[in-house]
């Protein structure tokens, strides 16, 4: 069974279209994937935390080198680690040698 | 049907994608390695280059914004610590570089002179400190972070993301290094991944097998990156609360959960919990396999058994 997530909040959702939308100019294929998955993170870990008033400025670069740069509302200052509170569970059958296309082992 | 597969290296260990359109074969693994070769650039600890190396370069406290990338790797190997209690935790850098473990792996040699060590905990997760919203992050003094244990399931996933998002249409599987990550829709008998304790193992026709529709399979093991200091073997797998390699009953566990990410913390959280594992394992509801040191083999979380064993 999928371990239950919170809904984003309408401003969530509309914050990181936002910052997603701004990150896009400059930003490669990979970079706009980050970013739009680094804010259903950002959403996730903070969960129950309030928005502040003030905006922020920053700039990264991507793997092409190009600079974007955003202005953002901040969360909360509290860092948090917290995202959903369980690993997600999956489910396996058994499988035949015969089609395996893969191993999986340490390494 | 006919999947197509290309092989490689990357992250100091095997690459393989396989899609299930093979027209679909060069466009998804072009977009694997690019997702691959960022995480590296972001992630690495090899590499004085990379962003992490030079985020948490000097003595001190260290603080910066970091990218989108290195954040989400962050928060991901942040999570895995709080999801288990601290038992795979992203500060266990010194104590692997203290095992003998400082250089890729390639590189570490496999026999040396005797090393003295420690029982020392690791400084913990807490003291790196993530600000998601503005990507600014904090690493207390005396932390050396190491994102190995959850960064190449996380490059599984976002490169199976990735491919499939490239290709348009059918299904994915990514496997780096046994981290098997699948994305899009699985060939109609499900992707049928063996199960191994070592991920450079050739397919045999008598390897226990699974087939998977979506999520992810990973495996944590003892029995692969070795080295041997003073006649004293030597393993990556770092015990935060003792500082050195895992000592418990598991010398590998498989674990299939919603992502590769949750499988691999699942995994190398049950080398360290040792003994107390596969109760973990089963209350969290999660499919695995362990073997233990003797090779016997546990079963859990609905793990299915052998085909042989089933009729």
């Amino acid at each position: 069974m999928a371990a239950p997530k919170r809904r984003l909040t309408p401003a969530e959702r509309d914050r990181g279209l936002r910052l997603r939308g701004r990150l896009t100019t400059g930003f490669g294929v990979l970079g706009t994937t980050a970013v739009a998955l680094l804010a259903v993170v950002a959403a996730h870990t903070h969960a129950g935390s309030s928005t502040s008033a003030g905006t922020v400025t920053t700039s990264s670069v991507a793997s092409s080198g190009a600079t974007a740069t955003t202005t953002t509302t901040p969360s909360t200052s509290t860092s948090t680690s917290t995202g959903s509170s369980s690993l997600s569970t999956g489910s396996a059958s058994s499988g035949s040698s015969s089609s395996a296309s893969t191993v999986s082992g340490g390494s | 049907m006919t999947l197509a597969a290309s092989r490689g290296s990357a992250l100091g260990t095997s690459m393989h994608v396989v899609v299930t359109d093979p027209i679909a074969l060069d466009t998804a693994t072009a977009a694997v390695a690019e997702v691959v070769a960022a995480i590296d650039v972001a992630c690495s600890r090899f590499r004085d280059d990379s962003e992490l190396s030079r985020l948490q370069a000097g003595d001190g406290r260290r603080e910066g914004i970091v990218s989108p990338l290195l954040a989400l790797a962050l928060a991901t190997a942040l999570r895995a610590a709080e999801l288990t209690g601290g038992a795979v935790d992203p500060t266990v850098g010194e104590a692997v570089r203290n095992a003998g473990y400082d250089v890729d792996f390639e590189s570490v040699a496999a026999d040396g002179a005797p090393l003295r060590l420690a029982v020392v905990p690791v400084p913990g997760w807490r003291r790196i400190r993530l600000y998601p919203a503005t990507r600014r992050v904090e690493i207390d003094a005396g932390v050396e972070v190491d994102l190995g244990a959850t960064a190449k399931a996380l490059a599984a996933d976002l490169a199976a993301a990735a491919a499939r998002e490239a290709i348009g249409s059918g299904g994915v599987l990514v496997n780096l290094g046994g981290d098997v990550s699948v994305a899009g829709d699985a060939p109609e008998e499900g992707w049928h991944v063996q199960i191994a304790e070592d991920s450079r193992a050739a397919i045999t026709p008598d390897g226990e097998t699974i087939a998977i529709r979506e999520g992810g399979v990973a495996t944590s093991s003892t029995t692969v990156r070795r080295w041997r200091r003073g006649g004293v073997e030597f393993h990556h797998i770092i015990d935060p609360a003792t500082g050195l390699p895992a000592a418990g009953p598991w010398r590998t566990v498989t674990v299939v959960a919603g992502t590769c990410v949750d499988a691999n913390i699942a995994s190398t959280a049950a080398i360290v919990r040792g003994a107390t594992a596969a109760a973990w394992l089963e209350a969290s509801g999660l499919p695995a396999r362990l073997v233990d040191r003797s090779g016997a083999m546990t079963r859990v979380g609905g793990w299915p058994l052998p085909r042989a064993q089933t009729s």
